[in-house]
């Protein structure tokens, strides 16, 4: 009996590829590319707990059980670190998707066809900057003899600042980087998601005698949540991976900065630079994966309980 | 549904790994050559490669490809046929700033490749041997490195020895005990009426005057990046005036003097007088204030840009000095020593090198490669200055004028690399544009000059690995910004040596310390 069915179930396959085999080639690519840069990568795994011998490979080298993981949890910075990780990407993940949310409802809002167009390209137009390039920027606005700031500060009477020396601005530069390089993407999913809001509803509500405000709050904003939340669990998934890409071209190696900006990744990335372990990068990418796991387990979980619609499994 | 898309999950799995086992060990740093060079050991074995197809090797260096770069190896690729050294060679380039992240991947994960290009004011080549990463070319150097044993001097070629064999090949190609000079603008001082400076002091004064006075737009900041190495910042000009000279600052971290003996140098005095001076320069305005997130890039484009005054260290050519001073001559720059009457301290016997990658299936071929070039001028010429006539015209026994390509920003189409490859003995110079007074400090042999007593020892950090990690990450945050000048010493430095020593700082120095004590007993022997 069992092998019948498993027997039905592999004809069932076959007959369900041959039937959708357009749907199925579509989600091939990603499917090959998840398997290689996914599930291929495991076996690397077992480096975080190995002395990693650039002869012997990923599979003779010898044992060390946690010793890789004390560089990082013995440092007195693990927990700065750590700190810094979370607290930057809290401030993208909130600051990022209320602004998101407002850019989507003002433009859903919108009824001139070629401004909605204009100014909904302006706002996806950085997320296609690449951040070295905003780092020069960014060095335009901030530097200390030639940047615009300090011109401007100077023309008001007020004295310089060097701004690559202090630390307590930082997080508020890269959240501001940060909205202003993503906002404009995400509002597009947003939008989206307002544009598949069934007409009636609104329809029923101006009947009713509703006003725009009314509607957004009452119509529109609830029926984005479920996106909003499988967003935010997304983003919740990867808070423990820093925008390496990020916060190394913005702040790179000042060391006066990294108080408040330095990250998981970014820390690892320069120990790794100049020691060159990879053992040691594994293992702090092992704790990362571990943490990214257990907050997505606990984020979806709190959600089925308390927002059913919203959770993801 | 979810059991077939398990299914299908596994098939397109298996179809991922085939097409990766194809792939295998080819799909390295975009050659379309590189599947030639795995049949090749089988026939070169035994038969010295004379006859067979030619060993094809990989060596991976720093920068940009030359214009002409594919024009001049073939012509060194079929010199190295015609001599019948049975060795093709590829050079692979990695952007610079990216070198030590892009080496340390290929090198960890296990890409094939057959020479590498060393930095030891950047890395340590202790560095890769500690990590396993170097092969042991003891015997091909034996076998075939009879013109790189008599081109490299021995104690320069010791430096390249651990534990009694050789890891790499040191490039000798700069007298070490230039370091500690400065390079100093004569033209400049002129305009400002002012003497060449011998004492720390005088050479702030002299570069305050010069910061009133400059007309241009771009400030003649010191031109560089910042770090807490002395020796890679070139601080070492100001130890030649401290009374505890001579002594040198090993692997960052070691202050190591003539008589052995060993301290934790951001901890002494040195240090303190040396983020002094730099404090100094930071607060008058002579450092950049963005310092610290200074490019390498900006500071190269500032010396390319001729608007400096001070570097420490050698730097500079005719074409740059001309776009900030179109009347400048290759006389107007000068080397400066401060006290240069004390002795001329080599801190490593060599900073540059090249070594064979552990994971790499024909080490003797790239000892070949790196020894036949010092065969002949002939070889030496062609890989580093080109062909003949296109890119250089010889010019007496040593001398050659580059030849300007309008179609590469009027620079020579192709230019080898001193440091990476250069010989003493073999080199020539461009008698027009570069610069006599560092050409004579840079590649004269200083007879006078003595090795530290800790150059050719190499630090095996592998007992403190943990700390070692921890306090080269903790330095770059909290001591390079004081020894930058950014952070004043007083206030800063208590707080920082407190995180440096948490981070296992004196566990690093004892073991160092250790370490040198069992060397300095066997060297004695």
């Amino acid at each position: 009996m069992d092998t019948k069915l498993r027997r039905k179930h592999i004809v069932d396959l076959g007959m369900d590829i041959v039937r959708n085999r357009a749907s199925y080639l579509l989600v091939l690519p990603a499917m090959i590319y998840t398997f290689i840069f996914g599930y291929m990568t495991y076996p690397y795994m077992l480096v975080a707990f190995q002395r990693f011998n650039y002869k012997k490979g990923i599979f003779n080298g010898e044992w060390v059980g946690f010793h890789n993981f004390e560089f990082f949890f013995r440092s007195n910075k693990a927990f700065t670190i750590t700190f810094n990780t979370i607290f930057l990407n809290v401030l993208f993940i909130v600051f990022g998707t209320l602004t998101a949310l407002a850019i989507s409802l003002v433009l859903n809002e919108l009824r001139k066809k070629l401004f909605l167009k204009l100014s909904q390209s302006v706002m996806l137009f950085p997320h296609f900057i690449s951040w070295i390039v905003i780092s020069y920027v960014l060095y335009a606005f901030f530097s200390m003899d030639m940047g615009i700031i300090n011109q401007i500060l100077n023309k008001l009477g007020l004295p310089s600042v060097n701004w690559y020396t202090e630390p307590t601005v930082w997080p508020v530069i890269l959240t501001l980087m940060h909205v202003w390089k993503g906002a404009g993407m995400s509002a597009v999913i947003y939008l989206a998601t307002i544009t598949g809001i069934d007409d009636t509803l609104y329809e029923a509500a101006q009947i009713d005698g509703a006003n725009r405000w009314q509607m957004c709050l009452r119509i529109t904003i609830p029926l984005m949540m479920p996106t909003v939340i499988i967003l935010t669990l997304l983003s919740i998934g990867k808070i423990m991976y820093g925008d390496f890409g990020m916060i190394y071209a913005l702040v790179g190696d000042n060391g006066t900065l990294y108080q408040t900006t330095d990250i998981i990744d970014t820390y690892v990335f320069r120990s790794l630079r100049q020691v060159g372990d990879p053992s040691e990068a594994m293992a702090v990418g092992l704790f990362q994966s571990a943490v990214g796991f257990v907050l997505v387990f606990g984020t979806n979980l709190l959600t089925r309980k308390y927002f059913r619609d919203g959770a993801l499994y | 549904m979810k059991k077939h898309v398990m299914m299908l999950a596994a098939m397109a799995g298996l179809t991922a790994l085939t097409g990766c086992g194809g792939n295998n060990g080819n799909n390295s740093v975009g050659s379309p050559e590189s599947s030639a060079s795995q049949a090749a050991p089988a026939t070169q074995e035994g038969n010295q490669g004379e006859q067979a197809a030619p060993v094809k090797i990989k060596y991976v260096v720093p920068g940009t490809e030359p214009k002409d770069y594919a024009e001049v190896f073939q012509k060194v690729n079929e010199k190295l046929a015609a001599d019948g050294v049975g060795v093709e060679v590829e050079k692979i380039f990695i952007p610079s700033d990216a070198w030590d992240q892009k080496l340390n991947l290929m090198l960890s994960t296990g890409e094939e490749f057959d020479l590498f290009h060393i930095m030891q004011d950047r890395t340590p080549f202790s560095s890769y041997y500690n990590r396993g990463a170097l092969a042991d070319i003891s015997d091909a150097i034996e076998k075939y490195g009879e013109n790189l044993k008599a081109n490299i001097p021995d104690d320069i070629f010791d430096g390249a020895k651990i534990g009694g064999s050789y890891y790499a090949v040191p490039s000798f190609w700069v007298e070490m005990a230039s370091e500690g000079e400065f390079d100093i603008r004569l033209d400049i001082l002129r305009q400002n009426n002012l003497e060449v400076p011998t004492t720390p002091d005088e050479l702030i004064s002299a570069w305050e005057t010069v910061m009133a006075n400059w007309k241009g737009s771009s400030k003649p900041y010191l031109p560089t990046t910042a770090t807490f190495d002395p020796i890679s910042l070139h601080t070492t000009i100001l130890h030649r005036t401290y009374d505890t000279f001579p002594f040198t600052v090993k692997d960052k971290f070691f202050y190591v003097n003539q008589n052995g003996e060993v301290k934790s140098w951001i901890e002494t005095e040195e240090f303190k007088k040396d983020a002094e001076f730099m404090r100094e320069l930071y607060t008058k305005g002579i450092t950049s204030p963005d310092i610290l997130v200074m490019k390498t890039e900006q500071a190269k484009a500032q010396l390319d840009s001729g608007d400096w005054f001070v570097n420490f260290g050698t730097a500079g050519n005719l074409g740059a000095l001309q776009k900030n001073n179109p009347e400048a001559t290759v006389e107007d720059i000068g080397v400066v020593w401060f006290n240069p009457e004390k002795e001329y301290l080599r801190p490593l016997t060599f900073k540059n090198g090249n070594a064979v990658p552990v994971n790499s299936k024909h080490p003797e071929a790239a000892v070949k490669f790196l020894n036949w070039m010092l065969a002949s001028q002939e070889n030496y010429d062609l890989v580093q200055y080109g062909i003949e006539g296109e890119h250089y015209t010889k010019d007496g026994d040593k001398g050659m004028q580059a030849i300007n390509d309008p179609d590469n920003n009027n620079k020579p189409g192709y230019k080898g690399s001193e440091s990476q490859l250069g010989n003493i003995n073999f080199m020539r110079f461009d008698l027009v544009n570069s610069i006599p007074a560092n050409n004579k400090v840079l590649y004269e042999l200083n007879a006078d000059a003595v090795n530290s007593i800790a150059a050719n020892f190499v630090f095996d950090p592998t007992n403190v690995r943990t700390e070692y990690t921890n306090i080269t990450t903790e330095a770059a945050a909290s001591v390079t910004p004081i020894y930058m000048g950014v952070q004043e010493y007083d206030k800063s430095f208590s707080a920082a040596l407190g995180k440096m020593k948490k981070a296992g700082l004196d566990k690093v120095v004892a073991e160092y310390q250790k370490q040198f004590d069992e060397y300095l007993a066997k060297q004695s022997q």
